[in-house]
């Protein structure tokens, strides 16, 4: 199963949110949308959905033009970011009630319910109302609804931005096993990159409205195409050195080495991170960090050096990327 | 907390005064009424409510119009006003808005100015005398106040709840029938109320549009009682009357106060 | 487009009901349609608006209209906003109390005017009775002009208040309680309070209630006519009352709906003053505190 986006351009009034986007997710595969708020990124979901219409493009779906399919006959499976679960009804309702206007028969429906329930663990809460529910336990029926969609596409929109760091972890595994395995594209927003990278086959980063560039993680850390997706991808921030040309370059924090001799630095504060330290340092070409050993200490002169082949070069009119 | 006290007490009593005063009457004998006040004769009966209880048509008669009227209104109303304001918490902001300030406009519009046109509608549909018809011009007075208020509980829900029922594959109907309406109950049934209510103490077009004696609602009744007797004095009947009539709302409000305040705050408040 | 289809008949609805009788009444008010006519439609140029300005007993009930609204809502508002600071305070049975005080508002108008007739009838009313009984004397409430229009503001003043008060009690409780914590720690007493943020932040309930009730009392019938039937000497008649009159007793149609559309030009130019009234006072208002 299939996913493509073919020049798809979104426009509201005189904005536009997305412009001309590209996209093909393949079978099996997940690709993150990763970018800032207002990217465009959830835009590009709903009119995957068809929640909104596209102003320019295609959208194909296994191959098929589906841009005049209403969402109702779409067939996607899609979780929404506040779980949009239907406080009226019981877990057991929320999750039959799509099998029932699909046409089941009332016996198939509670197979498939009380089947899908005992996957996700949720057999006890079966007759809860979502408020009743904890955030988790919310996401996971939330997840379940997109399953018995039998869908052809997952969307995911932040689907764990509403839990806490602990749970976002024990569930990353769970989601990779019922929705990552499956045949089906699934597109995955995001703003969280470490989410993306952990999740993604691939990520597309998105700003304001345009595709930055898409590729694996790997891809993205090693090579990233603008001087935007370097920003974005890689914490703590890379290091853009201060220059008089028309280059822009730029050096992450790992890739910096700290010597005997080289660039001097003074030492203006660390932060101690457990495994390693991220010190920040003023050398002559402005303000770097630095990531090292946590067992190093440190004078207030500090001598750094890098392997020129790391650093990458960005043309400072266009931000596009020249080595 | 004493002087409160004392004003919930001046309030209640300025509120209820005039209905103490009209059960008081329906009991008292005719004669005893035109006692002074503080007359140690007076005397009380039933009579004045067996005499209305047995007029012809009945007195229930016209609370039975005043019912029907009500709930083929409230009935109407709401099929229309239901998928309509649905529509109209969809409708682009800029369209939404100007339709809302039509709405509220006309449901400011003194009413009464319009009678006479309504009456012409009526003489050459020939809706006059039916209570099925009178129902049509009450839910259409009662559309603006139904559609914002409706309206008003259809942008409140989360976007997200509709769009996930239409992922799911539910069509608009469904999704009103399975999704929307019972989380929109709260509000439907203040709307229902106060269209109720209207349209049971609605005079005007009642006054105009029915004529048989015993079609007449409720307030056209009494209003007749009272036009038919300016100068003559014993009130016991018409107290009476008047009590009777009473009732059915008292209860009604007693019951739904809580809607009722919901619906007409929500309505000040957003509209 | 679906969404259009669904929309559309219940607009129509409310156009027809409340948009075409402005369309019928400026066509009838050009034309002669009475029963001397043998209800026949002829047009008449501009012989009933003539007649209109010359008519004593529209500027009569034009002015009573005036004076009616003006009196019972300003009175209205004045009490509404007391009882909703009182009623914004905890009270017991507060669901008691707002049902037991909403029973005016929600009962048929024609029933609690009866009510008041017999209240203030000459001399058989309780309110006579105990002004003889202590020797006051004979008020003649609803048969002297002075006094009569007076009575149908008072059932009206009766009638509305709490529906207002809870209208602006609701407006009292959308006021976060942490703004007047935040004004007291600031310095401000409670009639500072009072007019720096309650006042200001009630307005638009306030001006909202005032619109309603405005338009309410303009078109005041029901009342009138059972309460009064516009006597004495048509000082209670309202212009709705003589615009039914003119329709249902006179059977001039033509006329009626002149005095009908007349009416609600009255109206709008009426909210137009108020509007300047009020957007000067709330600007001296401003000022002054």
């Amino acid at each position: 199963m299939t996913l493509q986006l073919i020049n798809i351009s979104r426009r509201v009034k005189r904005n536009w949110i997305i412009r001309n986007l590209n996209l093909e997710v393949g079978d099996g595969e997940c690709i993150a949308l990763l970018g800032p708020s207002g990217c465009g990124k959830s835009s590009t979901l709903r009119i995957i959905a068809g929640l909104d219409k596209p102003t320019e493009g295609q959208l194909l779906i296994n191959g098929k033009l589906v841009n005049n399919i209403s969402p109702v006959d779409r067939r996607v499976g899609m979780v929404f970011q506040s779980y949009a679960l239907f406080p009226h009804l019981s877990v057991a309702q929320n999750l039959s009630l799509g099998l029932k206007v699909r046409g089941d028969s009332l016996t198939k429906q509670k197979e498939k319910v009380s089947s899908i329930l005992s996957i996700m663990q949720l057999d006890e809460y079966s007759e809860r109302l979502p408020i009743q529910l904890s955030g988790g336990q919310r996401q996971r029926v939330a997840l379940a609804r997109a399953l018995l969609r039998d869908p052809y596409v997952y969307l995911l929109d932040e689907p764990m931005s509403n839990l806490d760091a602990q749970l976002r972890e024990e569930l990353r595994p769970e989601l990779r096993r019922l929705i990552l395995s499956g045949d089906q594209p699934v597109v995955y927003v995001t703003h969280d990159q470490h989410e993306a990278m952990a999740m993604a086959n691939r990520i597309a980063v998105l700003n304001n409205g345009t595709l930055e560039q898409i590729g694996t993680p790997e891809e993205l850390y090693k090579k990233p195409s603008s001087l935007f997706v370097a920003r974005f991808i890689g914490r703590p921030q890379i290091n853009i050195l201060r220059s008089s040309t028309n280059i822009i370059k730029a050096i992450r924090p790992e890739d910096i080495q700290i010597k005997a001799e080289g660039i001097r630095c003074r030492l203006l504060q660390k932060e101690w991170l457990g495994i390693n330290q991220l010190i920040y340092l003023e050398s002559p070409k402005g303000h770097i960090k630095v990531i090292c050993d946590s067992r190093k200490s440190f004078s207030d002169s500090i001598y750094v050096d890098w392997d020129e082949s790391n650093e990458h070069h960005f043309d400072a009119y266009t931000n596009k990327r020249l080595n | 907390m004493k002087k409160k006290k004392i004003f919930v007490i001046i309030l209640l009593t300025w509120s209820l005064i005039p209905f103490i005063w009209q059960i008081y009457t329906s009991f008292s004998t005719p004669d005893s009424l035109l006692e002074p006040f503080f007359s140690l004769k007076h005397k009380w009966t039933i009579q004045n409510y067996l005499q209305v209880i047995q007029a012809d048509p009945p007195f229930f008669r016209y609370l039975l119009n005043s019912f029907i009227v009500g709930v083929l209104s409230t009935i109407l109303t709401l099929v229309f006003a239901i998928p309509a304001s649905y529509s109209l918490s969809k409708a682009p902001k800029s369209i939404a808005t100007t339709t809302k300030l039509f709405l509220l406009t006309s449901s400011l519009f003194p009413y009464v100015l319009l009678f006479l046109s309504l009456l012409e509608i009526a003489r050459s549909l020939n809706l006059g005398n039916s209570l099925v018809a009178l129902s049509i011009p009450y839910s259409a007075l009662s559309m603006p106040l139904a559609l914002l208020l409706l309206s008003t509980s259809f942008s409140d829900l989360p976007i997200d709840i509709d769009e996930a029922a239409k992922i799911e594959g539910l069509d608009i109907w469904q999704r009103l029938r399975l999704v929307l309406l019972p989380l929109i109950k709260p509000s439907i049934a203040s709307t229902a109320i106060i269209i109720f209510l209207f349209s049971w103490n609605e005079y005007p077009i009642a006054l105009t549009w029915i004529s048989k004696p015993n079609l007449i609602t409720l307030p056209v009744a009494v209003a007749r009682i009272a036009g038919s007797s300016i100068y003559s004095v014993p009130y016991g009947a018409y107290a009476a009357a008047t009590v009777l009539g009473a009732i059915p709302l008292i209860i009604i409000v007693l019951v739904f106060q809580k809607q009722i305040i919901s619906g007409l705050t929500q309505g000040a408040v957003k509209g | 487009m679906i969404y259009l289809l669904l929309i559309t008949p219940a607009l129509t609805l409310v156009l027809i009901v409340f948009g075409f009788p402005i369309v019928r009444y400026s066509w009838l008010s050009l034309h002669s349609y009475s029963v001397l006519t043998g209800l026949d439609v002829i047009p008449n140029t501009a012989a009933n608006w003539v007649r209109l300005l010359n008519d004593d007993r529209f500027w009569q009930d034009a002015i009573q209209t005036i004076r009616f609204s003006t009196l019972s809502v300003s009175i209205e508002l004045v009490l509404a906003i007391a009882i909703a600071l009182i009623l914004h305070q905890k009270i017991k049975r507060r669901g008691l109390v707002r049902a037991l005080s909403l029973l005016p508002w929600a009962l048929p108008t024609t029933i609690m005017a009866l009510g008041w007739r017999w209240i203030f009838n000459t001399p058989y009313g309780p309110l006579e009775n105990i002004l003889n009984t202590i020797g006051v004397g004979t008020f003649n409430f609803l048969g002297d002009p002075r006094y009569a229009w007076l009575t149908t503001v008072i059932a009206d003043v009766w009638k509305t208040t709490p529906f207002i008060a809870l209208l602006l009690l609701a407006g009292l409780q959308s006021i976060p309680k942490d703004l007047y914590e935040a004004f007291k720690l600031e310095g401000g007493n409670s009639n500072q309070s009072f007019l720096r943020i309650t006042l200001p932040l009630l307005e638009p309930y306030i001006i909202l209630s005032l619109l309603f009730r405005i338009a309410q009392a303009f078109g005041v019938f029901d009342l009138i006519q059972v309460m009064t039937g516009g006597g004495p000497a048509g000082t209670t008649e309202s212009l709705g009352l003589y615009a039914y009159l003119n329709a249902m007793r006179f059977l001039d149609f033509g006329y009626s709906a002149t005095v009908m559309l007349a009416s609600f030009i009255l109206l709008v130019f009426y909210c137009l003053m108020l509007w300047i009234l009020l957007s000067i006072s709330k600007r001296i208002y401003e000022l002054i505190i």
